[in-house]
């Protein structure tokens, strides 16, 4: 055998080089595309800002911070409760027979037939002060004035969770459908209830589902122009809506700084919890390696 | 067998595509030129204002009017960044002339094509031209609160006497008026206004009863109808209009504040010709008095008054009698403070600040 020169390049570091060389290139471009696709339009409106006084600047931040806080809050209810609703009637179901859930399914397609448009005046109907609800509750005796059930955050969060909820049962259908019926038979012959059947096999292959359908409702309920604009008080402003009044009064630049902020912090913390999860799954690997070597010694 | 075949696919297809022809095909306009692109605000207005000025403009001048949907302030913006608008003229408030004018997403008008001598001084400027005169008055529903009558602001702040929720527009302008002539302030001392006592009114009146906000015109008659406003701004037009449809609606012009409504030419407009020729229609005498026919919103062109029937001056909210009760929008001051402000109205409503 010869013994082949390569230069002084060690042969097994080349590949290792060109590994980091090609990861730091395939996480740079899309990385480059976000900051220029974030930066630019943050730092238009930065600029559109500084025009503004101190005061005015201090003030639509303060806005913005509040209108931010407050769609964040909006998504997560409302995502939150269509998704455990969902959950819930898609486990409760499993035992009914195939034509219930079929009956179930169309029930649940049919709304998203109409527009969400038509569907949220509709709530805007029958919830409103003078709508058939409170005209129930009124001559039931359990209430003497109309409660606020539009024009409240309760009408935003009743307006976007019934906008949710139609694809959410759905969705969870389709995950609870998805779960092998042998491990529930499994768990019937070795003697397991109810109960144990759930929290032991329908809970954990179902989370899963549940926790994707929770993240698409946030980002869907995120989004939100018509809830709070048809059926929110007062003080129920979101982020879009921020953005259509600051368009039509040509604040564009500060629409899209707006705009830029509000999808970066979905990113945010999505980025955080990507993290934490990594340092979770290092420091766990280090334990686990620790208590190894220290088993290994004694 | 095959040849039949393909005949009857080739039917088949000819006659599909001739149902989509049919269906989807519009004649193009003889002259595409002769074509206006008109936005406006909707409702009982814009019905009044196709009696009074599309159809015979259509008529007399051998054109075709598009009617756009309501005015989008932004899109002028955009327009002018863009370089091509798609609206010829557009029906705008007060503020937005001098705000967008000075901007320079308008164009400037040809005063010689204007009836400039018999226009009111305070409807015309240089970027556009009032075409009516409005007021944002206090509304409310006669059928549950039947005693009540003439409500001026400081009734619409009286939570003990008139129980239950209010509505505002959404926004400051005509607010912040009415919570310092509720406050006690005089209409002659009005502007420059006075912000923080205003804000302070409207956060005693928060503390006592609920307040909603409606955006469009058609939301205060929904509110008064359904109970979710006992008393509510709402325009002159559109409670008259409400009023004429049999509803039980009432309104008062003590205090209301007067506006006018303007066409304005954006600047990229493609038909400014055409465009300044419809403006100096509509204010003709006889098309100014056929808008208060339809609706009772008055007419700027001072010629027009004559000929005008004694119950449609009652119901005119710039005629002689109701000059003397109505709060004229300082609209100038408006325009210098508007986007300041309009960041403070949100401040207030989110409830930061206090």
């Amino acid at each position: 055998m010869t013994n082949q020169n390569f230069g002084s390049a060690d042969p097994v570091a080349a590949p290792a080089l060109r590994d980091v060389v090609f990861r730091v290139a395939t996480a740079a471009v899309p990385l480059l595309l976000l900051g220029v696709g974030l930066g630019l339009p943050l730092l238009t409106g930065l600029l559109d800002m500084a025009q503004l006084s101190h005061g005015g600047a201090r003030l639509l931040s303060a806005v913005l911070a509040a209108v931010l806080g407050r769609t964040l809050l909006f998504a997560a209810i409302s995502g939150g409760i269509a998704t455990i609703v969902a959950w819930t009637f898609a486990l409760i179901t499993t035992g009914w027979p195939r034509s219930y859930r079929t009956l179930l399914l169309v029930l649940c397609v049919l709304p998203v037939a109409t527009h969400f448009i038509l569907r949220t005046y509709g709530l805007q109907q029958i919830f409103g002060a003078g709508g058939p609800m409170n005209s129930a509750l009124i001559m039931t005796g359990l209430i003497v004035e109309p409660l606020p059930l539009t024009k409240s955050a309760f009408g935003t969060v009743m307006a976007l969770t019934s906008w949710l909820l139609p694809v959410s049962v759905f969705f969870m259908y389709m995950v609870v459908r998805s779960v092998p019926r042998e491990l529930i038979d499994a768990a019937v012959l070795l003697g397991a209830g109810r109960a144990a059947i759930l929290r032991n096999v329908w809970l954990p292959q179902t989370t899963p589902g549940a926790m994707l359908l929770l993240t698409i409702n946030f980002c869907l309920g995120y989004g939100t122009y018509l809830s709070p604009r048809l059926l929110g008080g007062l003080e129920d402003v979101t982020v879009v809506v921020l953005i259509g009044q600051l368009l039509n009064e040509g604040r564009s630049a500060q629409a899209a700084m707006v705009g830029t902020i509000a999808t970066a912090i979905p990113l945010v913390i999505a980025a955080i919890v990507f993290l934490a999860r990594r340092i979770h799954a290092r420091s766990r690997k280090l334990l686990i390696q620790r208590s190894s070597e220290q088993c290994g010694s004694c | 067998m095959k040849a039949r075949k393909i005949v009857g696919i080739c039917i088949g297809v000819a006659a599909v595509l001739g149902v989509l022809t049919w269906a989807f095909w519009s004649p193009a306009p003889k002259n595409a030129e002769q074509q206006l692109v008109v936005a406006s605000w909707g409702g009982a207005y814009q019905t009044a204002q196709r009696k009074a000025f599309f159809e015979p403009f259509e008529k007399e001048f051998k054109v075709h009017i598009v009617e756009a949907g309501t005015p989008d302030y932004g899109k002028i913006y955009e327009w002018q960044r863009s370089g091509a608008a798609s609206i010829d003229v557009v029906d705008v408030e007060t503020f937005f002339v001098f705000q967008a004018g000075k901007k320079g997403a308008l164009t400037r008008l040809d005063r010689d094509l204007l009836p400039t001598a018999s226009l009111m001084k305070s409807a015309v400027d240089d970027f556009g031209v009032a075409s009516c005169a409005y007021a944002e008055v206090i509304a409310w529903n006669k059928k549950r609160n039947p005693g009540l009558s003439d409500l001026k602001w400081s009734d619409f702040w009286d939570t003990e006497r008139i129980p239950g929720p209010r509505a505002f527009r959404d926004l400051p302008a005509t607010t912040l008026e009415a919570a310092l002539l509720a406050d006690g302030v005089s209409p002659d001392h009005l502007y420059p206004l006075d912000v923080d006592r205003a804000f302070k009114k409207l956060d005693a009146l928060r503390a006592k009863t609920k307040i909603v906000l409606w955006t469009a015109g058609s939301e205060p008659i929904e509110f008064l109808k359904d109970r979710t406003a006992v008393l509510s701004t709402a325009w002159n037009g559109r409670i008259r209009d409400a009023q004429n449809e049999g509803m039980p609606l009432e309104m008062s012009f003590n205090q209301a504040t007067l506006d006018w409504l303007w066409w304005v030419i954006p600047k990229e407009a493609k038909n400014k010709e055409l465009a300044m020729k419809f403006i100096a229609f509509t204010l003709r005498p006889d098309r100014q008095r056929a808008l208060v026919e339809n609706i009772p919103y008055g007419p700027t062109n001072e010629d027009a008054w004559t000929g005008l029937p004694e119950d449609k001056l009652r119901q005119v909210p710039n005629s002689p009698a109701n000059m003397k009760r109505v709060i004229i929008r300082d609209n100038k001051w408006w325009a210098e403070h508007e986007t300041e402000l309009v960041d403070r109205w949100r401040q207030w409503k989110l409830g930061l600040g206090k």
